[in-house]
């Protein structure tokens, strides 16, 4: 198996050229520091060749010194040192039309070290006048390397393919010369094998190696000039205007907040007539299987365990393709680098970097890539600050819930003619979330974190119009992902938690006389739910909550999501009525026995709402944080600070509304 | 005291003068191929004047925080 990897600079497109010729799904978008690892991934032609090839893709560099985890992670790789990939016969750079000056440098630095394994991709050439394309000849020459011009956004991958093929040298091969680093990069380099040939600069001799640098900028600039015609270029000119706007410290403000407010506004509003449908089919199937079975465990298995745990669970799915669709057409845009220009004060106020803009952002999907994501901060102080704050961000996971609650306690109703209650209490719970993180960041960088941070360089990319296609396709893989937990972890819990609230079971002398409902409602509170949920009463009274929501609570550690299931489970066993009615009404409905009042109100949900904002239910995030970190304190110390805000904010939501 | 990005106005170009500072600044500042003599516009600035949004050459944008735009010298004359 030979091996190319895929190396240029951050936002060059090397993601979408992976996926384009290995047929993979990697995440792409329009910023800088999407990719934070490497993958590996066969080439789609391979089934049709001799030769088998794998392809890489690493995250971007600007130059051969890393300044942060991720190029260290490419780095390594182009010396040999990464796991599953110390040996490779091509060396792929992938330029961006628009700033081909400064890649060119860097590939004219790899040559010198790789020799003729070096060959380029020169990409987002999607308008013709953008390269002489009939003087490519001449330009290899020129430069002394193979040379392929293309759209990954457009081209078929036919062609990049057969020039790949066509250019792999097989064999080993040493460097020409010397690797060259500033004594810094030792810090993202990780450890170094003594026999590699590499050279290390301390202070006084750095000033030559920035030089050196210089000069290949130099040459590259000569090089390139009369080649490329990006005078006039539509998209220079658009991304300039759009920044006149978007970036101005008022209009841009007011554009993010209306930008941001939009997309939870129409999450809100569109997904109703999608949700109502999923919700009729569930409740009609699980009608259907209620009165064709017989009465039995097996009836009460599929209709109060499966249907109304998983069920309660799968009708969030469009408000999560909803979301995802609408971030990625944000992301592809190129509009996130501006949003992290207009935060970068306020990220900077609370001791954060302007890179952890976007694992925040990240965060809103799951934190888990968000932290991975953290990557790309070069401080590690600002790193560990990052991803201790991270998952306070709203996960999609926190969805189900939120939109539950919000939607049976917050009366609907329209304010200052435009914001719809629900949709702004939405709207109030990711900006707490948001909120807290950065407060809590700021107290992390004064006590344990305290040191002073690095500075930042953001990425402006050029606008483009988002893909449609591309935007589909993300929204529908987080669905995906979405079905395939509903499917896998919350389908087991929901049998497991069936289970737990059926056995053991009551006897007939501890109903005799009972009415069917009470029947249902002992049988509950007997079993190893009830008794578990009952011992957490004492624990649960301060916040308002119940033993049922406590039972939800507790679940909701193994996933979120299963704080719905388990209140479906629970909800529909203790309700004798099988009618197809929604846990929306049973939880409505529900009748505390001694004071004769509704269980939930305003005061109760609002407390579960602000537990779910900061308690950290999660396990995979607390497996990656130690895996980032590698360390236990984190994640412990985690859990405990999320724990704790969750609790304290609960108890004070609940006394300030009841 | 020598006039940096820091002092440029919101729509205003100049020409670069020199780089200066700590070298992983001027590395970093190198990297994205700013080279003394090249022409900077600058296309916004946020609150306070931090970060300055850039715009070097014909399709290059990119933002930085003040204490390394302030490491780009520029010209006197436009």
């Amino acid at each position: 198996m030979e091996t190319i990897l895929l190396i240029g600079a951050p936002n060059s497109g090397k993601s979408t050229l992976f996926n384009l010729l290995s047929g993979k799904h990697r995440k792409v978008s329009n910023y800088s520091g999407v990719t934070v690892d490497n993958a590996i991934g066969e080439l789609l032609s391979n089934d049709n060749n001799s030769l088998k090839i794998s392809l890489v893709d690493l995250p971007g560099i600007n130059g051969l010194n890393p300044k942060s985890l991720d190029e260290g992670v490419t780095i390594r790789a182009l010396l040999g040192l990464e796991k599953r990939i110390s040996k490779y016969n091509q060396v792929a750079v992938v330029l961006d039309i628009h700033r081909l000056e400064a890649s060119l440098a860097l590939a004219l630095q790899l040559r010198d070290i790789l020799g003729n394994r070096v060959v380029l991709i020169i990409n987002k050439v999607d308008r013709a006048q953008l390269f002489e394309r009939n003087r490519v000849q001449e330009f290899e020459q020129l430069i002394g390397m193979r040379v392929f011009i293309c759209s990954a956004l457009k081209d078929s991958y036919l062609k990049i393919d057969e020039f790949l093929r066509s250019n792999i040298v097989s064999g080993d091969f040493e460097f020409n010369r010397a690797v060259r680093f500033t004594n810094k990069s030792r810090e993202y380099l990780g450890s170094l094998p003594p026999d590699l040939k590499l050279e290390f600069y301390d202070d006084d001799a750095e000033a030559k190696l920035l030089e050196d640098i210089e000069e290949y900028h130099k040459k590259a600039r000569v090089m390139i000039s009369g080649f490329i015609n990006l005078e006039r270029n539509r998209a220079s000119r658009l991304t300039k205007k759009m920044d006149g706007v978007l970036l101005h410290p008022l209009w841009g403000s007011l554009c993010f907040f209306a930008i941001f407010y939009l997309i939870f506004h129409s999450i809100y509003v569109w997904a109703v007539p999608f949700m109502d449908l999923i919700d009729g089919g569930v409740s009609a199937i699980s009608g259907i299987a209620a009165s064709s079975l017989p009465d039995g465990l097996l009836k009460s298995l599929l209709v109060d365990g499966i249907f109304a745990g998983v069920g309660g669970v799968i009708v969030f799915l469009p408000q999560i393709m909803i979301l995802f669709f609408l971030l990625s057409l944000l992301e592809l845009s190129g509009y996130i680098g501006r949003a992290a220009f207009l935060t970068d004060r306020v990220m900077g106020f609370f001791g954060l970097n302007g890179k952890a803009f976007l694992p925040y952002m990240s965060g809103l999907a799951c934190a888990v890539p968000a932290i991975m994501s953290a990557r790309t901060i070069p401080n590690r102080l600002e790193r560990i600050v990052t991803i201790m704050t991270i998952p306070m961000m709203t996960c999609s996971a926190r969805l189900p819930v939120y939109i539950l609650l919000i939607g049976a306690f917050v009366p609907k109703k329209l304010i200052w003619g435009f914001f719809d209650s629900q949709a702004l209490s939405f709207f109030f719970l990711y900006f707490l979330g948001a909120f807290f993180a950065l407060v809590m960041a700021k107290f992390f960088r004064m006590s344990f974190f305290k040191g002073k941070g690095s500075s930042f360089f953001l990425d402006l990319p050029l606008y483009q119009m988002p893909s449609l296609k591309l935007a589909f396709k993300n929204s529908w893989r987080q669905g995906k992902i979405f079905l395939r937990k509903a499917g896998t972890i919350i389908l087991g819990f929901s049998i497991l938690l069936w289970v737990l609230s059926t056995f053991p079971r009551v006897t007939d002398e501890m109903v005799k006389g009972k009415s069917s409902d009470e029947v249902a409602s002992i049988s509950l509170e007997h079993s190893m739910v009830g008794k578990l949920g009952k011992a957490m009463e004492p624990a649960l009274r301060p916040i308002g909550m119940n033993w049922k929501m406590g039972i939800g609570l507790l679940v909701a550690f193994g996933a979120r999501e299963l704080f719905v299931s388990a209140l479906g489970t629970i909800y529909s066993l203790g309700n004798v009525d099988e009618q197809s009615e929604g846990l929306r009404q049973r939880m409505i409905k529900d009748v505390d026995p001694v004071t004769g009042r509704p269980v939930f109100n305003l005061a109760v949900a609002w407390s579960i709402l602000i537990f779910f904002v900061f308690a950290l239910q999660c396990t995979s995030t607390l497996a990656i944080v130690h895996k980032e970190t590698g360390n236990w304190l984190y994640p412990t110390g985690m859990f405990l600070y999320m724990g704790t805000l969750g609790y304290l904010g609960a108890f004070l939501a609940f006394h300030f509304l009841s | 005291m020598a006039r940096s990005l820091v002092d440029l106005k919101r729509k205003m170009s100049a020409r670069v003068k020199q780089i200066v500072g700590g070298v992983d600044a001027r590395e970093k500042i190198l990297e994205l191929g700013i080279l003394p003599g090249d022409t900077v516009e600058i296309l916004g600035k946020s609150f306070f004047g931090c970060p300055v949004a850039v715009k070097h050459g014909e399709s290059n944008f990119f933002a930085l925080r003040k204490d390394h735009a302030q490491f780009i010298l520029i010209e006197d004359d436009i």
